[in-house]
């Protein structure tokens, strides 16, 4: 028997392998409606599976699908009602962008009438009424990206997925279409899965975000809370800009406590109980960290390696051991630092992750 | 490029009514001929006389008559067809095509403009054009008295030859030369076009002269493309049946090849039989050819060229 | 340094002029005899020119009928079924699946290449004529077929491997019936290569003679290329005028599609454009 879950769109222990790789291993998500749901993760961990697997366009190997209460596992892509835009947005070249919004109406049947009005419509709102004429060969980048999406809203589907699709355009066309992306997502009010490997997009854009290694997911939350809160090392060292340091050390059981030692320093933390000395590691934020240029303050002595300013805000490497720690400063203009600093942390800030990486200790 | 197993965007039953038909015509003209073929050589069968109604098993006796050591040379049977097919290889496809494709190739690999587009498309129209055209072409080519090689050979002194009549397999040869050059020309302008041009200017850099550089830069990346085109060349040399049109394999059979012996058994005199276990023969080294170039190009493609 | 690149120049000089001689003197006489009143084998430049060779072919039914007819049904009959064929198998092949496709590839250039020429008329002969296809257009067309179709479905493959499957795959999400994918999206994005293909089959079946030869029997079938051997007189010398004329018209179209191949798409290399044929 199956239940039938509640939220619009479910994986259920999905799997899928293709041969020896598993690409997809046993991910169960529940994504309510309207929610604009982004899939993060590093290059290969399975994110476009994934969100194939949702299209029909690949076979689970186990597990199932729902799209509003109904299991769509067995459907083909067609019967989904889904929408996607790819990577390389697939616009047909042979078809003038009118052509190309209009292909979903006119495979479904529409009148030849109702399609025109509807993909000026869509072209209007997507600001790219005036170019509908012309081939893809002949449009920009962005108007590219802006067709592939008309083409994909405009027979409102009952959910958007989205590989990549900025990963195409420069830095600062990125920046507009994720406004925009977000803001139309808002508008229609259309479940969205956006798949991409940059965690500032999926931090800017998502009301959810699922972080995924290696074909498992591991963490599902909030933007923020996966900032505040990550469950584990690799969670943490990869949201962030620049992600959170990490420190390697041992944690070993004290009177009230614990002790972290590392090179150089030994931090104790109260509420930490360990059963016997074991490896462990320290996090923190570059941006809650702060330099102490006086040597005898307490604190983790590092050595300065390099210093960018970038503009509001300094970005300072330095070399914890062998350790790279990044510190960054809200300041415009250059701090004068000597040769070895210490670096210091409100100890409420800080994260600890015991052997296997999870996480044992967050901020307050 | 990772190799990605889609969910067929084809559904299996759509997908086979696709590849029926091409499968049916392969099937029945290219497969099923291999294995009659090879049925109807153990036979007599033929179109006329008793033998028409009812063919019957006749062992390898077709073969043993091929292979009739104490005749096979002569003039029409089918050992002198075999020498005349190996000269006729070895000299019109090792020693001519190839060869003289690779030096037009290396000659106007860097050249654009005229004398290019000149030679490329003479060349690739004595491949293209229809057989009977050309063969009406080089007969009046090679005439005694009128053709123009006579004509042009005069100038330097040189006094009529009945090309025809005292140098048959030469002639043929020659002509074959002429009309498939273009592929090799093609394979190894296409094969030299992917040679990244750092490559040459890197043996200029060192001083490398011109024969270094071809043996010690081009040659080895050009090695496949070079045993591809001996093979492929080799093979369809030996199939080839425009010459007849030229000849008709004489004077006297002097310049009769396999592929018009084969013709002259089985369609002139219509020994189905025998003219089966000529074929069969031929097959048997159309397949070795074949495999041998099969086995080149997977092995290339092995190593990711 | 200056004298030594004069002396390659006149080298380079010389060698265009051999290689050009040698592919342009043999056909000469094929341009210069039909309009010529008395044509020998002797290639001249015709003192009068005259289209009176070509007002006799015209005037010749049988052989107009050859040409006009008969060869262009084969070549045309030929160029559809090749075309559709082979791009119906070359689109199945990619986008399915199968295991073991690769096997089948190779089995069909080893067979294809294996069963060509005189040796495979043989036995083909023989099947046409128990399936009464002997003196017919059909039986002419589909040994053709037969011949064109594995180079035909590799030549087809190329083109099907280097199109996205991104094009069908958004087609299929967008609601698309596979069969609306292959005629909305594949068959008009596959135009061009099918167009080479298409070309390269009307030329190979235009140009072949071993399978009219042996499989059409009345003069009203023929061909050109067969046709043009009834041009002999009694005496069975060659007609030089007639034939030079009907084999330059039975050589235009070749020429005009290569240069319209040439023209459109350039004469690129097709791994092996001409071979696999008959
Ligand atoms: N068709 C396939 N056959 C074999 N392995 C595959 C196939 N498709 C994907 N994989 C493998 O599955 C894993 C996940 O691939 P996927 O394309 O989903 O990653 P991704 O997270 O989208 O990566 P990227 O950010 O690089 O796009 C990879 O190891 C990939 O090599
Ligand atoms: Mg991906």
């Amino acid at each position: 028997m199956t239940i039938v879950p509640q939220s619009f769109l479910s994986l259920q222990d999905l799997t899928k392998a293709f041969g020896k790789v598993i690409a997809v291993d046993k991910v169960s998500l529940h994504i309510e409606k309207g929610k604009f749901f982004a899939l993060l993760g590093p290059s290969g961990c399975g994110k476009t599976t994934t969100l194939r697997l949702v299209a029909g366009l690949e076979k689970p190997s186990s597990g199932r699908i729902f799209i509003d209460g109904r299991d769509v596992t067995a459907l083909p892509p067609q019967k989904r009602d889904v929408a996607m835009v790819f990577q390389d947005y697939a616009l047909y070249p042979h078809m003038t962008l009118r052509q190309n919004i209009g292909y979903p109406l006119k495979v479904r049947g529409f009148p030849k009438k109702s399609i025109a009005t509807r993909v000026e419509e869509v072209a209007e709102h997507l600001m790219i009424a005036d170019i509908l004429d012309r081939l893809p060969s002949q449009v920009s980048g962005g108007q590219q990206q802006r067709a592939a999406v008309a083409r994909a809203i405009v027979h409102a589907p009952k959910i958007f997925l989205f590989d990549e699709p900025l990963s195409n355009l420069d830095a600062k066309l990125r920046l507009e279409a994720r406004a925009f992306l977000k803001h139309l997502q808002k508008e229609l009010g259309i479940t969205t899965v956006y798949v991409t490997h940059d965690q500032a997009e999926a931090m800017a854009m998502a009301d959810e975000i699922g972080v995924m290694f290696a074909g498992r997911v591991v963490q599902v939350g909030s933007p923020l809370e996966l900032y505040r809160y990550p469950k584990n090392r690799d969670v943490a060292a990869f949201i962030g800009n620049p992600p959170m340091n990490i420190l390697p050390g041992r944690l070993e059981p004290k009177a009230g406590g614990s002790q972290f030692s590392g090179e150089g320093y030994t931090l104790f933390f109260e509420s930490i109980h360990v059963l016997e000395d074991t490896r462990a590691y320290l996090g923190f934020r570059p941006e809650q960290a702060q330099l102490m240029c006086d040597l005898k303050d307490s604190g983790i002595p590092a050595q300065l390696y390099a210093v960018q300013p970038l503009g509001s805000e300094v970005l300072i490497t330095l070399l914890v051991g062998t350790e790279t720690v990044y510190v960054k400063l809200y300041s415009e203009s250059l701090p004068a630092l000597p040769d070895l600093v210490r670096v210091k942390v409100d100890p409420s800030r800080l994260y600890l992750f015991d052997s296997t990486g999870a996480c044992i200790k967050v901020p307050k | 490029m990772k190799r990605r197993d889609y969910v067929s965007i084809l559904p299996r039953s759509v997908a086979f009514a696709f590849l029926a038909p091409a499968v049916l015509f392969l099937a029945t003209f290219l497969i099923f001929p291999v294995i009659w073929v090879l049925v109807i050589s153990f036979t007599n069968t033929a179109l006329t006389g008793p033998a028409g109604t009812s063919p019957s098993f006749v062992g390898v006796s077709n073969f043993s008559q091929l292979f009739n050591f104490a005749r096979w040379m002569r003039l029409g049977e089918f050992g002198n067809a075999l020498v005349n097919t190996v000269i006729f290889v070895l000299g019109s496809a090792l020693l001519g095509q190839v060869p003289l494709g690779l030096a037009i190739a290396m000659l106007f690999h860097k050249r654009r403009g005229l004398s290019r587009e000149l030679v490329f498309s003479l060349a690739t129209m004595a491949w293209i054009l229809p057989g009977v055209a050309v063969a009406f072409a080089w007969i009046a080519f090679l005439d005694k008295d009128f053709g123009n090689l006579n004509a042009i050979l005069s100038v330097f002194g040189i006094s009529k030859i009945d090309w025809y009549f005292d140098f048959p397999l030469y002639s043929i040869i020659l002509f074959n030369v002429w009309r498939g050059t273009a592929f090799s020309m093609l394979l190894f302008s296409a094969a030299l076009g992917n040679i990244p041009p750092s490559f040459w200017e890197t043996a200029d850099v060192i001083g490398a002269s011109a024969w270094q550089r071809f043996r010690d830069i081009i040659f080895p990346l050009i090695r496949p493309n070079l045993f591809t085109a001996l093979i492929l060349v080799t093979l369809w040399t030996f199939n080839v049946f425009t010459p007849y049109l030229i000849t008709g394999g004489g004077p006297l059979y002097r310049s009769e090849t396999v592929s018009m012996y084969t013709y002259r058994i089985a369609f002139k005199f219509l020994e189905f039989g025998r003219g089966a276990a000529v074929a069969v023969i031929m097959m048997s080294i159309n397949f070795i050819l074949a495999t041998i170039y099969l086995s080149l190009q997977r092995r290339r493609s092995l190593y990711g060229r | 340094m200056d004298v030594k690149a004069i002396f390659y120049k006149i080298i380079f000089v010389i060698f265009v002029v051999l290689i050009t001689s040698f592919f342009l003197l043999p056909i000469l006489w094929l341009v210069a005899a039909p309009f010529s009143a008395q044509a020998t084998l002797r290639v001249t430049i015709p003192s009068v020119v005259t289209v009176k060779n070509f007002c006799a072919i015209f005037r010749n039914t049988f052989a107009v009928r050859a040409l006009f007819l008969n060869s262009i049904l084969i070549a045309g009959g030929t160029m559809f079924g090749v075309t559709l064929f082979a791009t119906l198998a070359a689109y199945a092949i990619s986008r399915l699946n199968i295991r073991g496709r690769d096997i089948f590839a190779y089995l069909l250039v080893l067979f294809s290449s294996v069963v060509t020429g005189t040796a495979a008329m043989v036995p083909v002969f023989l099947l046409l004529y128990y399936l009464k296809l002997i003196d017919s257009y059909l039986g002419v067309i589909f040994v053709l077929i037969g011949g064109l179709l594995p180079t035909g479905i590799f030549l087809m493959r190329d083109f099907v491997e280097s199109l996205p499957k991104s094009y069908e795959e958004s087609a299929l999400v967008s609601g698309a019936h596979p069969w609306q994918v292959f005629r909305d999206v594949a068959i008009p994005i596959l135009r061009p290569g099918m167009m080479v293909l298409a070309v390269w089959a009307f030329v190979q079946a235009w140009g072949d003679f071993l399978i009219p030869l042996i499989v059409i029997r009345s003069p009203s079938k023929m061909p050109a290329p067969v046709a043009i051997y009834s041009f002999y007189t009694e005496g069975g010398t060659p007609v030089l005028t007639l034939i030079s004329a009907y084999s330059l018209l039975y050589a235009i179209p070749v020429v005009i599609l290569y240069l319209l191949v040439n023209w459109r798409y350039g004469f690129r290399f097709f791994g092996g454009i001409k071979g696999g044929g008959k």
